[in-house]
Formats: structure tokens, sequence, C-alpha cells
């Protein structure tokens, strides 16, 4: 009983980091559709920092390319759909440590061999593809964080309020 | 994995060390364009080299929010100080850190890209060559370093705190 409520107080604080991770990405994701569907040049370069902003390589949006490319939207949007699956799913208990490094050991290495074989020409700027992996390559990160996360501990371990009996009875 | 029951104060473990670590990368990775190449990767290693150096340092095991906060932080010290120096050189020499090598890139991509974005591209070159320092960019420079340091900064120090498992927890 005091173990399931203990699980129940983690199980809550992953909760609120996902529903933070998917508010705050979530807004990120609005903030790039604006940009470009305003065709705001601010924005534009402050993005600029973070991503190429290759015009074929980014997503359009009212004829304008997204502030970032396909990898990197994909990776942001990849971050809220694992935080929704987190929040939703409650896919910490299900996963595996071992599952999770070889997802997120996947992701990675699938997005260094698609960008080793672009740089060798073998294919060149395939948009949907990009898109997956950075999809895939998101929603692994996350969920290996979230998996993985280091939860508050409780106040005691017998689950008791540590006031003291006075200090209850006076307030 | 056993793990050590013992817990930590938070406030005994100044964050110091790890923004010493961590801002001197986020500094160099920052300084040059690298972000044309690499993404938000240079960020998100010097949040990492950031929450990393503080996990090790003092043998501890810390929540996502913890980790992210000094990442985000170092992100912030690192790329402030780089785009304060970018700035000063600017000002003082009208010198621009690394953009001759930028604009030579950039101008590499229009030859090959489709001509959808070529045009594109080679408007954005006119414009990085007749941008002038003034308080516009100011502002904007700062909101990039808030805006960028916050989402390289928080999947680095997120990932670097759930990567690191071993010691007493601090909260």
């Amino acid at each position: 009983m005091k173990s399931n409520k203990g699980e129940s107080r983690r199980s809550q604080s992953v909760r609120n980091i996902a529903r933070g991770g998917a508010l705050l990405g979530g807004a990120l994701l609005a903030i790039l559709l604006l940009v470009a569907w305003l065709d705001w040049n601010w924005g534009r370069e402050i993005f600029s920092h973070i991503c190429h902003q290759k015009g074929d390589r980014c997503l359009i949006l009212g004829g304008t390319a997204l502030p970032v490319c396909t990898r990197c939207f994909g990776i942001y949007l990849g971050i809220v759909l694992g935080c929704i699956g987190q929040l939703f799913l409650d896919l910490r208990s299900r996963l595996t440590s071992t599952a999770l490094w070889a997802v997120a050991a996947g992701a990675t290495f699938a997005n260094g061999l698609d960008v080793l074989l672009e740089l060798m020409r073998v294919y060149t700027n395939l948009l949907s593809l990009r898109f997956v992996q950075g999809l895939c390559l998101g929603a692994a990160v996350a969920l290996f964080v979230l998996c993985r996360a280091i939860t508050p501990s409780l106040p005691n371990q017998n689950g008791c309020s540590n006031r003291l009996p006075s200090e209850v009875s006076q307030g | 994995m056993t793990e050590d029951p013992e817990i930590v104060n938070l406030d005994e473990c100044p964050i110091k060390p790890a923004l010493l670590a961590g801002a001197p990368v986020s500094f160099v990775l920052t300084l040059f364009p690298l972000s044309y190449a690499l993404c938000c990767l240079p960020l998100v290693i010097g949040g990492f080299v950031a929450t990393t150096t503080f996990v090790s340092k003092y043998r501890i095991r810390v929540e996502i929010k913890v980790g992210m906060k000094v990442a985000i932080l170092s992100c912030l010290a690192g790329f402030g100080a780089s785009t304060t120096l970018y700035d000063l050189l600017w000002v003082a020499f009208d010198y621009r850190i690394g953009l001759n090598w930028y604009l030579e890139l950039l101008s590499n991509f229009a030859q090959s890209a489709p001509e959808s974005s070529r045009d594109q591209l080679l408007e954005s070159i006119d414009t990085l060559k007749s941008h002038k320092i003034g308080f516009g960019v100011v502002v904007q420079q700062a909101l990039t370093v808030i805006v960028t340091s916050g989402i390289g900064g928080a999947i680095g120090g997120a990932v670097a705190s759930s990567l690191f498992k071993k010691g007493s927890l601090a909260q």
C-alpha cells in the first residue's frame, strides 16, 4: 500500500515533467508555424542560430519555408509526441531500460547514417525520410529522458508527515 | 541497480564548477557559425557538459529540472559571452567572426540548390552583407540567446540528468 503511494507520487512527478515538455514543445511548434505563416523575418533570424534554414530542406507552410529544417521540426514534434505518449500511455512502466537504450541508439545511428549517405551523395534531399528520422529521434530522446527520470524522494520512507506532533496541533 | 538512499542538500552543491565547464564549451562552439552544419547540437553539447560536470563533481543524481537549469544557465553564459564578443569586434573593427566562411558556404549551397530556394539563399547573403549593428540587432540577438539556450540547454541537461544515475539524490 505504502509502496503504491510512493509509486503513485513518482508517476505523478513524471507526468508533470511530461506535461511541461508537451506544453513548452507545443508552444515552440506553434511559434515556428506562426513565423512561417506570417513570413516573419525577425522570428526567422532568431531561429537562424539553431538551424541552417536551407529553403529546399524545410517544410513549406502557406508558401513560406519553416524557420527550421525538416529534421529539426521532426525532432521537436517527436519530443512533444513522446511527452504526450508518456502522459496517456504511461510508457515508463512498460518500457525496459534495454529497450530504451536500443531505441535511442537506433534513432541516433539512423540519423547519423542518413547524414553520412547524403554527404557521400548516395541520395540527396529526401524530405520525408529526414522528417521521419527526426521524429523518431525526438520521440526516442523524450521517452529515454522521461522513463529514466529521477523523481523526488518522499518526505520520509514511511509516507508519514515529518512534522512534530506539537507542530501539527499548532497549525 | 542499487540506489544510494542518502539525500544531499542541493544548496550545498554550487553550480559554479558546472558553469565553468559548460559555458566555455558553449562559447567556443557558438563563436563560429557552426549552426549551419550542426543545428542546435553545439548548445546541446554545452548543456550536456555542464550537467555532467555538476553530477560527477558532487557524485549525485539530479532531477530533470535541476539538470535543465544548470545546462540552460551554462548555455546562456557561453552563448551570451560569444555574442558579446562578436558584437564588440563588429562595433570596434567592423569584423564579424566567421562571416566570410559563412558567406562562401552559403554561395556554394546557392550554386547547387534548386532554383526555388536559390533566390532565397542569395537574398539572405545580401541581407547578411548589408547588416548593420544597432539596437534592433542587439535585442534580436538577446532573444536569440535566450530562446536557443533554452532549447539546446533543456535537451542537453535533460539527457545528462537521465543518463547518469549513480550517487546520492540531490534535492
